[in-house]
């Protein structure tokens, strides 16, 4: 059966975003960098900032010399991933099986469902209205067999929204002028050596590539000469796989000002993980991993997890882990705007009946004691009706 | 006066690298203040302010006592200097410690005991010590937990105890200052500072009754601070000067020895020794004999004498031993030189000769002296680095979090604020902060930030090497002075050069010198290519015609000293309107001497009149006390010596009083006494009826010799290496432009020659496998450019290259060439992409080569492809990643159509447009950031097209609009009126563009770009 893949991205995902909060970002060049640090690589561009010859992964210092208009933004992940699950929302109706590419980018498995839905062609063009009229996201959608020649489709449309289908057997053609920095996956660092080489080769199109013997192309690149090759002929049978969605329970505090005194910082965290461990506690579950996220205020993000031996739902057990995760994770001498923490692989406690009757085991541990009964003065009197001293600015 | 009841004996001052809060002038007031008659400076591991300590204690009248606070990481004791004697061995124990890795503790305490006085709470170290000797050992007792347990000790041991309050700071609120310093030193914040880092906030320097209140248990701790006080020695005299001993000679020999040396030198130099000459070397050899300075004169020439190529530089220069002994190459009868700007029989401190060698054979050089005299004579000085303000704000700011870029944009706001707050009267630390928190409305915690940078401001930090200072002793070091070791393994005494002066110490400056190894190389070159030899030392261009036209006119780009904007601009206005007749009298040496002096910064206001006097042959003087002082520069003050000169002939200093008032200027810590000094100089002026008006512009002309500013010996003994170079220049352009980019210095970058040599009419030759060398070559109109221009290709292998082409011929094909060299892959890329390899490709294009590069010996494959060459942009891509430039061509080439449509009055023509706004383009040369009398940014900025080199000026408004698009090697448009000055056109602008280029395509404009970077 043919397959039906659909790539749909949205260019520029967080300056769409800010543009629709903000319209003064509209119509002029933005890009996405941390904003305070003075090395930083430019993430994202809009299509004003790469028509002034700005490219991402440009130092920012450059691209503002490039172009002095330029209005930089600082990422936001949370806002993102916010608006690329509202994204997932959408499209969930439409198709069966989706797989995330980045934020604002999917790639969605459409086979099988003309008869459900109508042919991929229109199942797609009407994605692309729902975008841009709900959402005013516009967006640029390749429909081909495979997710190579359908990723490739939606990068070469440049006016959003836009829609282009690659009929089976037009691949070749299709690919053949297309530049090979295109091509996904070459840009990291371990596949720079053999962008390098092509361009050396002058093997600058993916056309160039797929007119030169596999042999040839072997002898001088090596092992990922075989699915250079492939791509170039526009062969790619990877599926579509679909998100396996983990419950968590999440907290996170804004510092402002913000702060770099570790008893401080420390005292916050502590505050929200008595947050989750009450959360925990009152929904019957146990965690067993634990994820700190810290931001920095020049928009650096760090972040330090770790998985425990056994589930548990205690502040005594938890607050090792997290001042480990604290250190581990605050090395910067850079002060830190907001502090987030999560837990996750929940499961409802199991608790082992003793074979004896010992008056003694049933008595639960002090520590647990007085979470307990803090979170019973907590019920009763408000959330900052009792506080732990080392919890308080 | 009341007897004293304690005294401070383990004080750190903020020479203590990091730990240290108060300033020794401080501490010493304090003190004074307190009552006790002296006090011991124990710095960490160093006595690296005794000099300064000795000099604030005895203005102060207290009795100074050295020591140091000895620490490794096991063990610690303070050590006080009893004796001389004991001063030596403290200096030898802290030279160890810094340059023994296996230094042990208690080996090496116990080795150097004599003449020490030893305090510390270190129970094993007391324990192994007291075994030899129980003299002079101490149980120190500090407030604080620990007391008590020294104290049981000492009693159970039996050694005296004795009290101190180690203290760091002056006064409890420089507490917090000490936790800063040691977060800014271990890169930490305050919170995560280890308490064990720190000092306890109680460590203050307690006044006597207090002290003494701490031990009423222990009354004999504090008692013993007097006794060690008393026994300490505290007479230091550091000021007898130590010269270097020669061959171990007497005094009368080494003078004999001299002697000698110099009429031998007389006869090679003069041919002839006339009376004149004869009466000069007896008058000099008199002075050096009564200051026995004969040994430091033979130990500089024996230094001089390894290299063929040398310039002395400084006051040396006025010296004809000097000049006999090879020293220096300026004739200082002929050029009017007087001996005493070098030497004169009231001058106190020593003198100091200042030697530059070729920048390439310095480290030889140095060698050398450590070879011959051996790590035990000789050593480098030191620089003494210390937080600055804007590192003071920037440190501080990291300990509290701020992110990187806050913290830049905040320090050059607040720097760019500092001067315009317009106090009248210096503000203190408290209304400076108010006012500037105000004007730029900083948010917590910057104020907080800010008021912490203040007080760790100038703290000492580390220490570096001086960049050529030798002091050489006639016995050993390590006895006058603590030593350290560079991290190039060069040992470095722990004073800078003042503190070194002050001690005694002779220093040496041996120094690199670009244009000395440019004028090496290119004699070198002449005499392969040509068969002519010229002889460095006996060689006197400055009569040729040719040279002194070119001088003239400012034709200079790539001669020593003399290639700045700034210098060629004042050369050609000098030159250019000089009316016929004194063109024809003027010397062009000595008045290339004067236009040396006079590029500085703060002359700009006298420059000017300085040329139209000397177009007009005129002399003006102030007041009528300066007549006849400064004919030989029109009445503007030029050289160093000036200033003395000025000083004795209007406000009647002595020679000895105007020589130390030149001195002084130039040094920040004598400020007091350049106070004084001023004072002097108005009543002075004043008893010659000066009036006060004139006082005041002859003080601002004095000051305008703070900073940097030379003596004439020296500008004379520099000019005429800029002679030289000007004279290689205009009759060898190929093999002297090839020098200076080989030797990789100078004012402009390799671009800027590069294009100068296109514009002399040199074709440049790209780099080929076959022809280069590994530096530039140049020979009759072609400039080769070297292997050394590609970047990544190591000096290793370029030379490899050429051994193998020189030894077994010509390489014959790229596959031969990688057969014979085995070149890394990565690096025959590079040198294929270059364009290194198209003499030998043959028919193939560099992709083709590249494609039997990577498939290497694999033979399986069959005959490989031939694919096209790559587009021209894409080369030109290559080329500028290669050099860092684009050489084949000049990069406003690239712009032909925009250039045509916008058709810019070339800069060769600019001088018909004097008054006329008119549009240019260039290429960004070289940047000089200014500032205007009232604070504002502006700039000068040199530019070239193809015709020529051209100066611009933006002014502030222009500056503010434009400044965020200038960076060096871009391409612009310039619209400006131009003005001339003398007959020189220079462009005000008005406005200035980036020249767009002629396509859109991204590639190019990317190269561009990359090559901006470069």
């Amino acid at each position: 059966m043919d397959r039906h893949i659909v790539c749909l991205q949205i260019p520029a995902f967080r300056i769409t975003l800010a543009r629709a909060a903000d319209s003064a970002l509209r119509n002029r060049p933005v890009a996405v960098a941390p904003i305070h640090a003075p090395r930083a690589l430019i993430r994202e561009i809009s299509i004003e900032a790469s028509c002034e010859g700005l490219q991402p992964g440009m130092p920012i210092a450059l691209g503002r010399l490039i172009c002095p208009g330029l209005q930089v933004i600082p990422p936001d992940s949370s806002l993102t991933h916010a608006a690329h699950h509202e994204l997932q929302r959408h499209i969930s109706s439409l198709a069966p099986v989706w797989e995330s590419i980045r934020p604002g980018s999917l790639f969605l498995d459409l086979t099988g469902t003309t008869r459900l839905f109508g042919p991929p062609i229109d199942t797609a063009t009407r994605i692309s209205r729902m975008l841009a009229h709900q959402q005013g996201w516009p967006s640029t959608i390749g429909l081909a067999g495979n997710k190579l020649v359908s990723h490739l489709a939606a990068a070469t449309l440049t006016n959003p929204p836009q829609v282009l289908l690659i009929h089976s057997g037009d691949e070749q053609s299709f690919l053949a002028p297309l530049p090979t920095l295109s091509l996904p996956g070459l840009h990291g660092v371990h596949t720079s050596r053999v962008l390098q080489r092509l361009e050396d080769l002058n093997l600058r199109t993916l056309g160039a590539i797929a007119s030169v013997s596999l042999t040839h192309l072997q002898a001088v690149l090596g092992a990922p000469a075989n699915l250079l090759h492939d791509w170039a002929l526009g062969i790619d049978s990877s599926p579509v796989h679909s998100p396996i969605a983990q419950p968590v329970i999440e907290r996170s505090t804004h510092l402002d000002p913000d702060e770099v005194d570790d008893r401080f910082l420390l005292g916050r965290l502590y505050q929200l993980l008595e947050q989750i461990c009450a959360t925990l506690r009152q929904r019957q579950r146990m965690c067993r991993h634990i994820l700190l996220t810290v931001h920095h205020s020049d928009h650096v993000e760090q972040a330090a997890q770790e998985t425990l031996p056994h589930s548990t739902y205690w502040e005594a057990d938890l607050q090792p882990v997290l001042t480990r995760l604290f250190y581990r994770c605050f090395r910067r001498r850079v002060r830190l705007t907001r502090l987030k923490l999560e837990v996750s692989q929940l499961e409802p406690p199991v608790q082992q009946l003793s074979l004896f009757s010992e008056s003694e085991a049933g008595i639960p541990p002090r520590a647990h004691r007085l979470s307990l009964a803090l979170d019973h003065i907590r019920a009763k009197f408000g959330d900052h009706a009792l506080s732990w001293g080392r919890t308080l600015p | 006066m009341m007897a004293p009841q304690f005294i401070h004996l383990h004080v750190h001052s903020d020479y203590s690298p990091m730990r240290g809060v108060s300033s020794l002038e401080e501490l010493c007031a304090l003190v004074r203040q307190h009552g006790s008659p002296a006090m011991a400076l124990t710095d960490t591991n160093g006595l690296y302010g005794a000099i300064r300590f000795v000099e604030h204690a005895k203005q102060q009248g207290l009795r100074p006592i050295l020591g140091a606070e000895l620490t490794t990481i096991d063990h610690r004791a303070v050590l006080l200097a009893k004796t001389p004697d004991g001063y030596a061995n403290l200096c030898r124990l802290l030279s160890e410690r810094h340059g023994n890795h296996s230094f042990d503790f208690l080996a090496s305490v116990s080795h150097h005991r004599d003449g020490l006085i030893i305090l510390t709470d270190d129970e094993m170290a007391l324990a192994t010590w007291q075994k030899e000797s129980r003299q002079d050992l101490y149980v120190e007792l500090t407030p604080g937990p620990a007391m008590h347990g020294a104290l049981l000790f000492s009693r159970r041991i039996g050694l005296p105890p004795l009290a101190t309050n180690r203290v760091y700071f002056s006064s409890p609120d420089g507490f917090p200052t000490h936790r800063l310093l040691r977060a800014i030193a271990l890169n930490t914040t305050l919170s995560r500072l280890p308490e064990t880092a720190c000092c306890a906030s109680r460590q203050w320097l307690l006044p006597p009754a207090l002290m003494a209140s701490q031990f009423p248990h222990v009354p004999e701790a504090v008692e013993n601070t007097l006794r060690i006080a008393e026994a300490c020695h505290s007479d230091w005299r550091f000021g007898d000067t130590i010269f270097p001993a020669f061959r171990r000679l007497t005094d009368d020999d080494a003078f004999t020895t001299l002697k000698d040396k110099t009429y031998a030198g007389a006869r090679e130099r003069y041919v002839a020794v006339s009376q004149t000459i004869r009466d000069r070397i007896e008058k000099e050899l008199a002075i050096i004999r009564v200051k026995r300075f004969a040994h430091y004169f033979l130990v500089v020439e024996e230094i001089v004498r390894q290299a063929p190529r040398t310039c002395g530089r400084g006051s040396v220069a006025a010296s004809i031993v000097s000049y006999c002994l090879n020293i220096t190459h300026v004739d200082p009868i002929k050029h009017n030189l007087f001996f005493e700007r070098f030497l004169n029989p009231g001058r106190k401190d020593p003198p100091d000769i200042d030697i530059d060698f070729p920048w390439d054979e310095r480290d030889d050089m140095l060698n050398w002296v450590f070879a011959h005299y051996g790590e035990r004579q000789a050593a480098m000085v030191a620089n003494q680095n210390s937080l600055g303000f804007r590192a003071a704000i920037r440190e501080t700011a990291k300990v509290y979090g701020m992110p990187a870029e806050e913290i830049s944009k905040m320090s050059s706001h607040i720097l760019r604020q500092e001067d315009v707050l317009n106090f009248s009267v210096p503000p203190t630390i408290e209304q400076w902060l108010r006012r500037l928190s105000q004007t730029l409305k900083l948010n917590v915690p910057w104020p907080e930030i800010l008021a912490q940078a203040l007080r760790a401001q100038n703290h000492f930090r580390h220490l570096s090497m001086h960049c050529g200072g030798v002091v050489i002793v006639p016995d050993e070091i390590r006895r006058y002075v603590p030593v350290e070791y560079t991290a190039k393994g060069l040992p470095v005494i722990q004073w800078e050069k003042d503190q070194a002066e002050d001690a005694g110490l002779v220093k040496i400056d041996i120094l690199g010198n670009r244009s000395l190894a440019v004028i090496r190389d290119a004699l070198a070159a002449i005499a392969e290519h040509t068969g002519r030899q010229i002889d460095y030392v006996a060689w006197d261009p400055l009569e040729d015609a040719a040279t002194q036209e070119a001088i003239r006119c400012g034709e200079t780009i790539g001669c020593f000293y003399i290639e700045s904007p700034a210098t060629r601009l004042l050369l050609r206005k000098l030159w250019i309107g000089m009316p016929a007749h004194r063109r024809k009298q003027l010397d062009v040496f000595e008045y290339l001497v004067m236009v040396s002096s006079l590029v500085r910064p703060a002359t700009n206001a006298f420059v000017e009149e300085f040329i139209r006097r000397a177009q007009e042959g005129s002399c003006a003087f102030w007041h009528h006390t300066l007549q006849g002082v400064l004919d030989e520069t029109h009445g503007i003050m030029t050289y160093q010596e000036d200033v003395s000169k000025v000083a004795m002939a209007l406000a009647d200093f002595s020679i000895e009083d105007a020589d130390q008032l030149r001195k002084v200027i130039s040094k920040k810590h004598k400020q007091r006494q350049l106070q004084d000094y001023y004072e002097q100089f108005c009543h002075g002026a004043e008893r010659n009826n000066a009036s006060p008006e004139t006082i005041e512009n002859i003080w601002k002309m004095i000051m305008s010799f703070a900073g940097y500013s030379f003596c004439k010996p020296h500008s004379a003994s520099y000019a005429q290496v800029s002679f030289k170079s000007a004279y290689l220049r205009t009759h060898y352009p190929a093999e002297f432009i090839a020098a200076v980019i080989s030797n990789q210095g100078g004012f402009y970058s390799t671009f800027a020659y590069v294009s100068e040599a296109r514009r002399m009419g040199l074709a440049i030759l790209l780099p080929d496998i076959n022809d280069s060398e590994w530096v530039y070559r140049g020979e009759g109109e072609r400039l080769r450019m070297g292997l050394m221009q590609i970047k990544t290709i190591p000096k290793e292998l370029g030379t490899r290259i050429i051994q193998e082409r020189t030894k077994n011929g010509p390489y014959r094909s790229f596959q031969d060439f990688l057969q014979r060299v085995k070149p890394e892959p990565a690096q025959a890329r590079a040198l294929v992409r270059a364009g290194c390899c198209d003499s030998i490709a043959g028919e193939l294009t560099r992709p083709a080569l590249m494609w039997r590069l990577y498939a290497g010996s694999d033979a399986t494959t069959g005959p490989l492809p031939i694919p096209d060459d790559y587009a021209a942009a894409q080369k030109r891509a290559h080329e500028i990643q290669s050099f860092g430039f684009l050489a084949s061509r000049h990069p406003l080439t690239l712009y032909r159509k925009q250039i045509e449509r916008l058709r810019p009055v070339p800069a060769s023509q600019m001088h018909r447009f004097v008054g006329l706004r008119i549009t240019m383009v260039g290429v960004l040369i070289t940047e000089k950031a200014a500032e205007t009398k009232h604070g504002q940014a502006m700039e000068f900025i040199t530019l070239e097209d193809i015709t020529a080199i051209y100066d611009a000026t933006l002014f502030p408004e222009a500056y503010r609009r434009c400044c965020h698009l200038l960076s060096p090697n871009r391409p612009y448009v310039v619209r400006g009126l131009v003005e001339a000055s003398f007959g020189v056109t220079t462009l005000t602008v008005f406005d200035l563009q980036l020249l767009e280029p002629t396509t859109n395509d991204q590639h190019d404009r990317l190269s561009q770009f990359e090559y901006v970077g470069d």
